[in-house]
């Protein structure tokens, strides 16, 4: 199934073309804040700009003022040398909708719309699906070509089968030698123990670490009010309830989860972003990216 | 534990609604598809036992308000013991044995005195709002409350004045009238009490299918009803009955004495000394003394001349005993002057000996053509004229060689002979019989005694038939040798129409007192009705034998005829409380309608008769006195233009054997009856028992188990509420 045709409600019919509208929510990061929301590690020229207050003395192109007298501040692109790896989530759980697109949609469009960015940098970007185990990978790469083939990998993973994040992340983690960015996308529904040693395994290596939770607003608020069958997603399992009377324990639980998870993020300088799925993807990765930014500042 | 309103028992089933709603409510899902299926399960593993446990508590909670609802509309009574806790109101009927054996003398006075004292004393024992109804039990019962009564001072007294009127007593025609007031009244609890005397007789009906429908009725009417019968033993003292006198043979008349029977019974279980008293119109004719054995029943035999034709009473009594409603009865005989006789001749002439009848007639009345008295008056017709005549008016008829019976006339004589006529059929040459087939046999339930063939005529060679007669039939023919049977071998004849007897017309009555050749029968006899049927099979005249010329003609038609015709003298006996139908000759030109009766208390009745031609007739049922009535339709009651009737007391009341097993069994399985064999026992019993209706407690549960559903639910309810903190804020917003 390709991407651009995943997505097809009328909410999300902008996000049709993904790798457009993926490179022109990048664009406007890029050009609208003339600064990389990713730190790389080196430095080269790239034009001047006016002193306005504020910059640092130190940037004054101190032979320009003698030539112009005015002052001019140097800006350098940041060329970088970043690996990064998007760990994409294909478990059954991420097949899940309460409405048209499903968390795994969601969570391909943001993973397309990061690998936009990064190739943009010049960053080098590789994507890894899993469930219980190593799907596909993907080794990180900078090239234009790279992102057609992330986008072409994107299109034709299908979710499935249950979760292991502790197992697969560690196993991951140990073949990363050197340190890079992690973005993990899932919607985290293990034990919570399990996810903290998954992403310990990163941290210890020092890796920079990003995870985007994808929900679905049901899985947050648990709305049904009949007598049910929930059915797991691979089909398998059934539970008959009376939702009702299993809400607020659920909800307990589901939070409880939702705080460890923040807890664990937190305590290991992890950036951990949930994202709900009935909201605009763009949205919510401007406002994380924006945030980021002015962290970095 | 029973119910007062068993009828709403089943709702009980409406019990297992909730499950069942459950149940269905269980099979009706949404299908879900969820990807949290973990966290979801973990979720539901914590508490999945206890949703179990409070869906388990909420179904029986509502599964008790249901039931504890049902019962309560159901009206379960309990009955304690040991408390007197008469919760619920009760309403009493009272059933008080009327018959004669309560005259009976105890230590404490007459044992109906003692059962009216009890019957008080429960009265006394009621509540306000309370109310009774009170039967008294006789060969019909009496209700002495037109509806039930919540006064009871009124009620006290007028079962203190009741006059006992010396019946027996049929309490199966007790239970139905109980059961329609028990089903008037509106009380929730009702009770019965039979008071009487643990006698058997009374609950005399063995009909197993009466008890069936009393039982039906008690069900249908849907009551729950607490019986009590209490009884009172009482010593067993010397006692015995004397049963009416009947005529014993041949009609009465003013020419010759009648004899009259009757038996006198020891109902003592020891021998005893009884003096035997008889009466003709109030004056002792006669006195004898007897000593009967325990149990034994003695026939007496009178004989009596009537001087005067008219009503006459007979009385036979013994002097006073035990019971003194035992003691006397009576007949009443309708003496005549003569007996008329209507003879209908089918070949009827002037000339006397040609016609059918003539050697008959001459029998009876060997001066008729003179028109003298004697014991008979016969009035011969063509068959022609017998429309025309009132048949009640004779005693007998007598229908020789018909050749036709035309349907208003067989009505006619089916109607005499029902009500108590005599009548004799004769063959000859005109009789069809297969007319008489269809027109009088009817397959069996007319008044012929038997199916008949084609005429039997004897051949050139054989010998003429001889009629015999059997032995053992001395009341009808005295002058026959008694002690064996007799062939009339001077009697010769030659032909006849052979009479079949079957096994239904056996079934039916019919008997054969004389039989022919082959064993067919010469003269058959038949009871219809009240009345009484014969059939000669051959020819009362000289045309089918020498029967007229032979001596014993006129004894045997003479002994016929008064032996018919005393069929409704015999007739004028009822058992007090039964319907008597009685019929009066009344000229068409006399327009009244009016019946006048005179009844043993010297009152007077007015009776409106229904007319039919020349005689009026009436069902009268106020026969509750014992004695004789006299019928006319002049009030002066003239000896030639007055009937008499008697009426006597069932004496079976007489028999004191005590109620037996089997009907206590029967009346505790359908009645739930409660024996007791005194009747302070019973005082004991309502010391200590009493019961309490169970509906309020019922309704107390309903609630407190409503109010237990309500708050389980609600609290289940606030358990699954969501509180706005429950909902995590989203991190990405």
């Amino acid at each position: 199934m390709a991407v651009d045709t995943v997505v097809t409600s009328d909410d999300l019919a902008r996000f049709k073309r993904t790798e457009l509208i993926a490179r022109s929510v990048v664009e406007g990061f890029v050009s609208g804040l003339h600064k990389s929301p990713f730190k790389g590690f080196a430095l080269d020229f790239s034009h001047y700009r006016e002193y306005t207050r504020g910059d640092e003395v130190k940037h004054l192109d101190w032979s320009l003022y003698a030539r112009t007298d005015k002052y001019y501040v140097k800006q350098y692109d940041e060329f970088t040398v970043l690996k990064s790896h998007i760990l994409l989530d294909t478990s059954g759980s991420m097949n899940y909708t309460s409405g048209t697109v499903t968390k795994f949609d969601y969570a391909r469009f943001i993973a397309a719309v990061l690998t936009n960015l990064l190739i943009t940098q010049k960053d080098s970007v590789g994507l890894v699906t899993f469930d219980t185990e190593m799907r596909k990978y993907l080794p990180p790469k900078n090239t234009s070509s790279q992102l057609a083939r992330v986008m072409h990998d994107l299109s034709e993973v299908e979710p499935g089968g249950e979760t292991s994040l502790g197992g697969m992340l560690k196993q991951l983690a140990s073949s990363m030698k050197r340190r890079g960015l992690i973005i993990l996308i899932s919607d985290l529904f293990d034990l919570p123990g399990e996810i903290r040693g998954a992403l310990a395994h990163f941290a210890k290596r020092r890796h920079e670490i990003v995870v985007f939770r994808v929900l679905d607003e049901a899985e947050r608020t648990f709305p049904f009010k009949k007598f049910t069958k929930f059915v797991d997603m691979e089909g398998t399992e059934h539970l008959l309830a009376e939702p009702n009377r299993i809400r607020k324990e659920y909800m307990k639980r589901f939070n409880e989860l939702e705080r460890e998870i923040q807890e664990a993020c937190y305590s290991m300088a992890i950036d951990y972003v949930p994202v709900y799925t009935n909201r605009p993807p763009e949205y919510a990765l401007a406002k994380y990216l924006s945030l980021r930014m002015d962290r970095n500042k | 534990m029973s119910p007062l309103n068993p009828i709403l028992l089943p709702g009980l089933f409406l019990v297992g609604a909730p499950i069942i709603i459950h149940l269905i409510n269980r099979n009706r899902f949404e299908e879900v598809q969820w990807g949290a299926y973990q966290l979801l399960l973990t979720s539901f593993q914590v508490k999945a036992r206890r949703i179990r446990l409070q869906e388990i508590l909420l179904l029986l909670l509502r599964c008790l308000l249901l039931a504890f609802f049902i019962l309560a509309l159901c009206r379960y009574v309990i009955q304690y013991e040991g408390f007197n806790w008469t919760d619920p109101l009760t309403s009493n009927v009272i059933v008080i044995d009327g018959s004669y054996s309560m005259e009976r003398e105890t230590d404490e006075g007459p044992l109906l005195d003692k059962a009216k004292k009890k019957a008080n004393e429960i009265i006394d024992g009621l509540r306000k709002g309370e109310d009774v109804s009170v039967i008294v039990i006789g060969r019909t019962p009496e209700r002495l409350t037109t509806k039930p009564e919540f006064e009871f001072e009124d009620i006290k007294k007028e079962i203190l004045n009741h006059k006992l009127r010396g019946e027996a007593a049929d309490y199966v025609a007790g239970l139905d009238l109980t059961l329609k007031v028990l089903n008037e009244t509106k009380n929730p609890m009702r009770r019965l009490f039979i008071i009487s005397d643990l006698q058997n007789n009374g609950w005399r009906s063995r009909d197993t299918a009466k008890w069936a429908y009393l039982q039906a009725v008690m069900d249908s009417l849907e009551l729950k009803v607490n019986s009590y019968y209490l009884g009172q033993k009482v010593e067993s003292k010397a006692n015995f009955s004397v049963s009416p006198p009947r005529l014993q043979g041949v009609s009465v008349t003013i020419f010759e004495p009648a004899r009259f029977v009757f038996s006198v019974k020891n109902h003592h279980d020891a021998p005893d000394v009884v003096s035997i008293v008889i009466e003709k119109d109030g004056k002792e004719i006669d006195r004898r003394e007897r000593t009967l054995d325990p149990g034994e029943t003695r026939e007496e035999t009178f004989d009596v001349q009537f001087e005067k034709p008219g009503p006459h009473v007979l009385t036979a009594s013994v002097e006073t005993d035990f019971i003194p409603g035992d003691n006397r009865s009576f007949m009443a005989i309708n003496v005549v002057e003569e007996i008329p006789l209507l003879v209908i001749d089918g070949t009827y002439t002037e000339d006397f000996f040609r016609s059918s009848t003539g050697f008959f007639a001459a029998a009876l009345n060997p001066d008729v053509q003179k028109d003298s008295k004697t014991a008979f008056a016969i009035k011969r017709i063509a068959a022609k004229e017998a429309g025309n005549e009132s048949l009640s008016a004779y005693k007998a008829i007598v229908l020789a060689n018909l050749g036709a019976y035309p349907e208003s006339l067989v009505v006619a004589l089916e109607r005499y002979v029902d009500q108590g006529g005599g009548m004799l059929i004769s063959c000859g040459s005109q009789s069809q019989p297969n007319d008489m087939m269809k027109s009088l046999y009817k397959d069996g339930f007319g008044l012929l005694p038997a199916a008949l063939s084609s005429p039997r005529k004897m051949e050139r060679q054989e010998r003429p038939f001889s009629p015999f007669f059997p032995k053992g039939r001395s009341d009808i023919f005295p002058f026959l040798e008694a002690d064996e049977g007799q062939r009339l071998a001077e009697v010769l004849l030659r032909q006849f129409i052979p009479a079949d007897v079957t096994e239904e017309d056996l079934k039916h009555g019919t008997e054969v007192l004389a039989e022919l050749a082959d064993e067919k029968p010469f003269l058959l006899s038949r009871r219809f009705g009240k009345g009484r049927v014969m059939l000669c099979t051959t020819a009362f005249d000289m045309s089918w034998g020498n029967f007229p010329s032979q001596w014993v003609y006129v004894p045997l038609v003479n002994h016929l005829m008064l032996y018919l015709s005393a069929e409704n003298q015999n007739d004028h006996q009822v058992i007090q409380g039964d319907k008597y139908i009685l019929t009066l000759p009344a000229p068409e030109e006399n327009e009244q309608n009016t019946i006048y009766i005179r009844d043993p208390g010297d009152e007077l009745i007015e009776e409106e008769g229904n007319r039919d031609g020349k005689e009026l007739m009436l069902d009268f049922a106020e026969t509750r006195k014992a004695g004789v009535y006299l019928v006319s339709t002049d009030k002066e009651f003239p000896a030639d233009a007055t009937r008499a009737f008697a009426v006597n007391i069932d004496l079976s009341e007489s028999e004191l054997g005590p109620i037996e097993k089997d009907f206590r069994e029967l009346l505790t399985e359908g009645f739930e009856m409660k024996f007791f064999d005194e009747y302070d026992e019973y005082k004991k019993e309502e010391e200590e028992d009493g019961s309490i209706d169970l509906w309020r407690y019922f309704i107390l549960l309903t609630i407190i188990a409503l109010i237990g559903e309500s708050i389980f639910t609600a609290w289940i309810a606030s358990e699954q509420e969501i509180k706005p903190e429950d909902f995590k804020p989203v991190m990405s917003d």
